[in-house]
């Protein structure tokens, strides 16, 4: 038995292992960027794309093999390829160290007659060649459908006729409000106001002692379970002074839980001074 | 067609630049089943990534480090191998190319292993690599004084194309300069791509 010959055939066949499982290692690693959902790839400093993913590649209606060689302004007008490859220099350019811009940008894909709004994260880093070659890591998150979503909810509180607020357990208005809900309020600046100076405080001195007791009810909403909200007895309507505007107006809240109890309340006001 | 003439002496790193070339267009007649595989005339495609994929292979010798490198794409590769075998393209899958191109670098790296050890210079070579040609930005070297670099395009009949590459680490400048090779001549631009010899 040649023992030399064994132990370096042993070795061999050891460090053959070892090459196969790196590359198999590698390829994983690969894969996670080919497979993920945000858009990646790295080009040069004139916008030439040297890897692209799989995500990368649709925009360009190709594969990721033929993406390689195409060019990062083929997907966008010539106006906003001006203000890309403005943020490529930047990237590279910037004074504090770091290397790393975000911001938004349409796609332009006019095969599919759409524009996707992207927000691209961009940054710098050098070859190993030693002679400081740059490139630039490029990923691109698709807002498209939440911009929509965004649009959609916009124009449901910019035009419904109601007013539409969310409070917490201090009465205190977030921004989140309906437009509506300024004219109901008869007030221009809600957030941070007090809804129950504002509304409740103004109305009670209007309401009989039974309903009273009722409006003040609503104090005690915050921190009750699904359960005990539902058992609260709740006003329906205001009377507004005339002071106030002399108005009537529905009422309903709807509460927004956190961790089963109720954390803030969705307050929804209804003109109903002409049915009265 | 190529024709044998009167062999050439090259030597240095002239020769070590033939030698690698001569070997990586052979590998790829072989393996492709291509006959007319040749580097032509024309430039290199921008690098420094000239394909998705790179098939990679270490050779190591007392005088010098060597590196071959070819970069492919897989769809090339694949319709390489459907008409080798008459399969339709489905048919060839992703393992079978990597494994395609790995034999390339195999039996490139193993004729310059033979030469050298012809020439008695013992060397040694690694298992064949399949990464991505990406990786290029990390590892490429230009003019490092005590590297030889060569990149250069391999055509086939079909037209498709890959690149290879070569690095040469020299260890021992005496034994590269010192390196002779009869290389053989074949009709003018059969092996060329920068008009400075008639076949390389």
């Amino acid at each position: 038995m040649n023992l030399p010959v064994i132990r370096e055939s042993t070795l061999i066949q050891a460090s053959h292992h070892i090459i196969q499982w790196l590359e198999e290692s590698k390829q994983n690693v690969d894969d996670f960027i080919d497979d993920s959902v945000e858009a990646f790839c790295v080009v040069s400093l004139d916008g030439t794309i040297l890897r692209g993913n799989r995500r990368f590649a649709s925009l360009y209606d190709t594969d990721m093999e033929r993406v390689r060689g195409r060019q990062l302004k083929e997907i966008f007008s010539r106006e906003r390829w001006r203000l890309f490859k403005k943020k490529l220099q930047g990237a590279d350019a910037r004074s504090d160290g770091t290397s790393h811009t975000e911001f938004e940008l349409a796609v332009d894909l006019p095969e599919h007659a759409t524009t996707l709004m992207m927000l691209w994260s961009v940054s710098a880093f050098y070859s190993g060649d030693g002679h400081h070659t740059r490139f630039f890591a490029v990923s691109g998150r698709d807002l498209t459908e939440a911009r929509a979503c965004e649009n959609r909810y916009s124009s449901l509180y910019a035009n419904i006729p109601l007013g539409i607020l969310e409070i917490n357990a201090d009465f205190i208005i977030s921004d989140h409000f309906s437009a509506y809900a300024e004219v109901l309020l008869d007030c221009e600046d809600l957030p941070g106001q007090s809804l129950w100076d504002l509304l409740f405080r103004p109305a009670l001195a209007h309401l009989p002692e039974h309903e009273r007791a009722r409006l003040g009810a609503i104090r005690n909403v915050f921190g009750t379970s699904a359960d005990e909200f539902d058992l609260l007895s709740k006003p329906e309507q205001l009377q507004l002074s005339a002071e106030s505007g002399g108005r009537t107006l529905g009422l309903s809240l709807a509460p927004i839980f956190s961790q089963g109890k109720v954390a803030r309340l969705l307050v929804i006001l209804e003109e109903r001074t002409h049915l009265c | 067609m190529q024709t044998e003439t009167t062999p050439s002496v090259l030597e240095g790193q002239d020769a070590i630049r033939a030698l690698i070339r001569v070997s990586l267009v052979e590998g790829l007649r072989q393996r492709g089943k291509d006959e007319g595989v040749l580097i032509p005339p024309e430039p290199l495609p921008p690098g420094p990534v000239y394909g998705h994929w790179q098939s990679v292979i270490f050779l190591l010798s007392p005088i010098m480090r060597i590196t071959l490198k070819v970069f492919f794409d897989s769809h090339v590769s694949r319709a390489q191998l459907a008409r080798i075998f008459h399969r339709p393209l489905a048919d060839i899958k992703d393992a079978l190319v990597y494994d395609h191109m790995r034999e390339l670098l195999n039996i490139a790296g193993g004729s310059v292993k033979r030469f050298l050890e012809g020439e008695g210079i013992p060397a040694g070579t690694s298992l064949p690599l399949i990464t991505r040609g990406f990786d290029e930005i990390f590892f490429s070297v230009a003019n490092r004084k005590d590297s030889i670099v060569d990149y250069f395009p391999l055509r086939c009949t079909d037209d498709s194309q890959f690149v290879a590459g070569m690095r040469v680490d020299v260890i021992d400048w005496k034994g590269v300069n010192a390196f002779r090779w009869n290389a053989p001549q074949t009709e003018a631009g059969a092996l060329s791509n920068d008009g400075g010899m008639d076949f390389l």
